[in-house]
C-alpha cells in the first residue's frame, strides 16, 4: 500500500462532497491567486457543478485579480458558465438591511416619525454606525454563508454546490472561524433571557411585532448547522497557503495548530513564489541561487513536518497572475504537480499581459 | 487538679499546636494525601518541560525548523497537561482540605464547645469566705455562674421581686456558697486572655523584626520664625 501523500489538489478538485473551501494564511502569500486557482480548477474538472468565490478579506482583490468589477450579489466570471465571485461590502450590505427594515416599517403603518426604531434607520443611520465596527466584514461573510445555507435548504434562488473563500490574513479568519461557537454560546444566553422574559422584550420593539423568541431560535439553529458542517471533514476543509521563509512556516504551523484546536480539517498547504533556480538554465543569477538555497531549506523542513500534508509547491512566475487565462495556465499546477524541467517554460508564458 | 480543668487543657494546648504549627500542615499534608501521585506526575512533567525547553532554545529555529516545531508542538501539549495535572491537584487538595477541617470541627471545635456549655458552670476552685467577700456580688456570680450571669442577674431580681416565674428557667435565688467558686467557663477565659497576651508581649518584643527610624536629610538649617523686634518693613 502506498503511503505516500500526492504533492497536489487533484482530490480536492474532482471532490463531489466538499461545500466549504477555505483558502487562507499570511498576508501576501498568494491566497488569493490561490483560491481563484482552486475556483478555477474545480469549475472546469465539474463543468456540471456550480462554484462560487467569496472574498472575506476586507480589502478586496478578487476583481483585480480576474480583471473585471464583482460586487456584493454574486455574478458569473466572464469566460466561465459555472464560476461565480462576490466581494461583501459591508456599508453596502448595511445599507440594504437599513433600507429594509425602512420599507418594512413603513408597510407595518409607522411614516417613520416619533420614537420608533424605524425612524433611527432613516437616512442609512444604520449603515454609518455600524460599518466601521471591526469584525463586522467577518460578521457580513458569516450571515452570508447562513442564507446561502438557508435557500440552499429552502430550494429558492441561485444556488451553489461549493463555495470557496479567499479569507483575510490570519486573524481576521480565525476570528470568522470562531464566529459559529461565539454566537451558539452568545444565543444560549439571550436564548435563556428570552425564555425569562418573555413577552415584554418584543414590546420594547415597538410596532414591528416581531417575534425574538421565534427568529433567535432560527438563528441558533442555522448556526448549528454551520458548526456541524465546517467541522465535518468530507464538507470542509482548509487549505494553507505560504512562503518558503521562516515567518510565513511559522504563521502557518500556528493557524494548523489552531484550526485542529476548532476541530476543522486541514490537509493541504500551498507553498507559493517558489524558485526552482537549479533547473534555470538561462537564468542563472547569484541572488536566485542564494534565495533558492534558503528556500529549499525551508522546503526539506516542510516535507518532514507535514508528512501527512498536500505539500504543493508553486513556482514564482515572470509575471503577475491576472486574468483568466493566466489563473488558467498557473492553476493546472495544482491539479498536476510542477515540474521545473518540463513546465519551466510555463512561467515565462504568464508574462504576457492581457 | 480537677479533672474538668486537665480536659480543658488539653483541648487548648491541642487548637494552640495546630495554630503554631499552621505554616507546616500543607507540607505534612502533602506527604499523605491522595494528590501526592498526582504531584509526582507534575514534577516529572515539569522536569520534561524544562528539559525540552532548554534544548529548543539550543537549536536554531532556522536550521532546524522541523525540530524545533515539533519540540514546540510537545511543549504545547505538555502545557495543556500541566494545566490540567494542577486544577487536578489544586481541586483533590481542596477537596481534602475540606474533610480536613470537617475532622477538626468534629473532633475539635464541635467536642471542646459542647464541653464548655455541658461543664462549663462546675466549679474549678472554690474561693474562701474572704476572698469571696472581697469582691461585689455581680463579680463572683460572674466567676461562677459564667457571663450568662450578666444577663440572668437582673432578670432573677425581677422575677423575685414580682415573683414572675420563681423557681423556672435558673431564676431561683442563689445561695452564698454558689458564689464562692470560680466556674470552668471564666476558668478557660481567663486563662485564654493569659496565653493570648503572652504571645502578644512575645511577638512583639522577639519576633518582630525591628524597624528602623525613618532618615531625614538635614539640607537647611530651621528658620527661626519667632518675632525679635517690632519694626514692620513696608514694600
Amino acid at each position: 500500500m502506498d503511503l505516500t501523500v500526492e504533492p497536489n489538489l487533484h482530490s480536492l478538485i474532482n471532490s463531489t462532497t466538499h461545500k466549504w473551501i477555505f483558502v487562507g494564511g499570511k498576508g501576501g502569500v498568494g491566497k488569493t491567486t490561490s483560491s481563484c486557482s482552486i475556483a478555477i480548477q474545480m469549475a472546469l474538472n465539474q463543468p456540471n457543478k456550480q462554484f462560487l468565490l467569496i472574498s472575506t478579506d476586507p480589502a478586496h482583490n478578487l476583481s483585480d485579480a480576474f480583471g473585471e468589477k464583482f460586487g456584493k450579489d454574486a455574478r458569473k466570471v466572464s469566460g466561465m458558465n459555472n464560476l461565480s465571485c462576490m466581494e461583501i461590502d459591508p456599508s453596502a450590505a448595511l445599507k440594504d438591511m437599513n433600507d429594509m427594515a425602512v420599507s418594512r416599517a413603513n408597510a407595518n403603518g409607522n411614516d417613520g416619525q416619533g420614537d420608533d426604531l424605524g425612524s433611527l434607520l432613516q437616512g442609512g443611520a444604520l449603515a454609518d454606525l455600524t460599518g466601521s465596527i471591526p469584525g463586522i466584514d467577518e460578521a457580513l461573510s458569516f450571515m452570508e454563508v447562513m442564507k446561502h445555507i438557508k435557500r440552499q435548504e429552502q430550494g429558492e434562488g441561485e444556488t451553489f454546490d461549493t463555495v470557496i473563500f479567499d479569507t483575510a490574513p490570519t486573524g481576521h479568519t480565525l476570528r470568522f472561524l470562531q464566529l459559529p461557537n461565539t454566537l451558539s454560546k452568545l444565543l444560549e444566553k439571550f436564548g435563556e433571557i428570552t425564555n425569562k422574559l418573555g413577552p415584554m422584550l418584543n414590546s420594547f420593539m415597538g410596532a414591528g411585532n416581531v417575534d425574538i423568541s421565534g427568529k433567535l431560535n432560527d438563528l441558533k439553529a442555522n448556526v448549528e448547522t454551520i458548526k456541524q458542517q465546517f467541522t465535518d471533514p468530507d464538507l470542509t476543509t482548509f487549505v494553507c497557503v505560504c512562503i518558503s521563509e521562516f515567518l510565513s512556516l511559522y504563521e502557518t504551523e500556528r493557524l494548523i495548530q489552531e484550526l485542529i484546536s476548532y476541530d476543522m480539517d486541514v490537509n493541504s498547504i500551498i507553498v507559493n513564489q517558489l524558485l526552482f533556480a537549479e533547473n534555470d538554465q538561462e537564468h542563472n543569477c547569484k541572488r536566485c541561487q542564494a534565495r533558492w538555497k534558503m528556500q529549499k531549506k525551508y522546503l526539506d523542513q516542510i516535507d518532514e513536518l507535514y508528512e501527512d500534508f498536500h505539500v504543493i509547491k508553486m513556482p514564482l512566475c515572470a509575471g503577475e497572475i491576472r486574468g483568466l487565462n493566466n489563473l488558467t495556465k498557473f492553476s493546472q499546477f495544482l491539479n498536476k504537480e510542477y515540474n521545473p524541467a518540463s513546465d519551466g517554460k510555463v512561467i515565462y508564458e504568464l508574462e504576457d499581459k492581457e | 487538679m480537677h479533672w474538668a480543668a486537665v480536659v480543658a487543657i488539653f483541648f487548648i494546648v491541642v487548637t494552640k499546636f495546630l495554630q503554631y504549627t499552621n505554616k507546616y500542615h500543607e507540607k505534612w499534608i502533602s506527604k499523605f494525601a491522595p494528590g501526592n501521585a498526582l504531584s509526582r506526575e507534575y514534577s516529572a512533567k515539569m522536569k520534561e518541560r524544562h528539559e525540552l525547553k532548554e534544548q529548543n532554545n539550543s537549536i536554531s529555529a532556522q536550521d532546524n525548523y522541523a525540530k524545533w516545531t515539533k519540540n514546540n508542538r510537545k511543549l504545547d501539549s505538555l502545557d495543556k497537561e500541566i494545566n490540567n495535572l494542577k486544577n487536578k491537584i489544586q481541586s483533590e487538595n481542596k477537596a481534602f482540605q475540606a474533610h480536613l477541617h470537617k475532622l477538626k470541627l468534629l473532633t475539635l471545635t464541635v467536642p471542646f464547645f459542647v464541653f464548655k456549655i455541658v461543664y462549663g458552670k462546675t466549679p474549678i476552685y472554690k474561693l474562701n469566705s474572704s476572698t469571696s467577700t472581697l469582691f461585689p456580688t455581680f463579680v463572683t456570680g460572674i466567676w461562677s455562674q459564667g457571663w450568662l450571669y450578666v444577663i440572668l442577674h437582673p432578670l432573677r431580681t425581677i422575677s423575685q421581686k414580682w415573683h414572675i416565674m420563681e423557681g423556672k428557667f435558673g431564676f431561683s435565688k442563689l445561695d452564698a456558697m454558689a458564689l464562692q467558686s470560680v466556674s470552668l467557663g471564666i476558668w478557660i477565659w481567663a486563662l485564654m486572655n493569659v496565653i493570648n497576651g503572652t504571645e502578644f508581649i512575645v511577638n512583639q518584643l522577639f519576633l518582630t523584626p525591628k524597624m528602623e527610624a525613618p532618615a531625614f536629610a538635614n539640607t537647611q538649617e530651621e528658620k527661626n520664625l519667632d518675632c525679635t523686634d517690632n519694626n514692620v518693613i513696608l514694600d
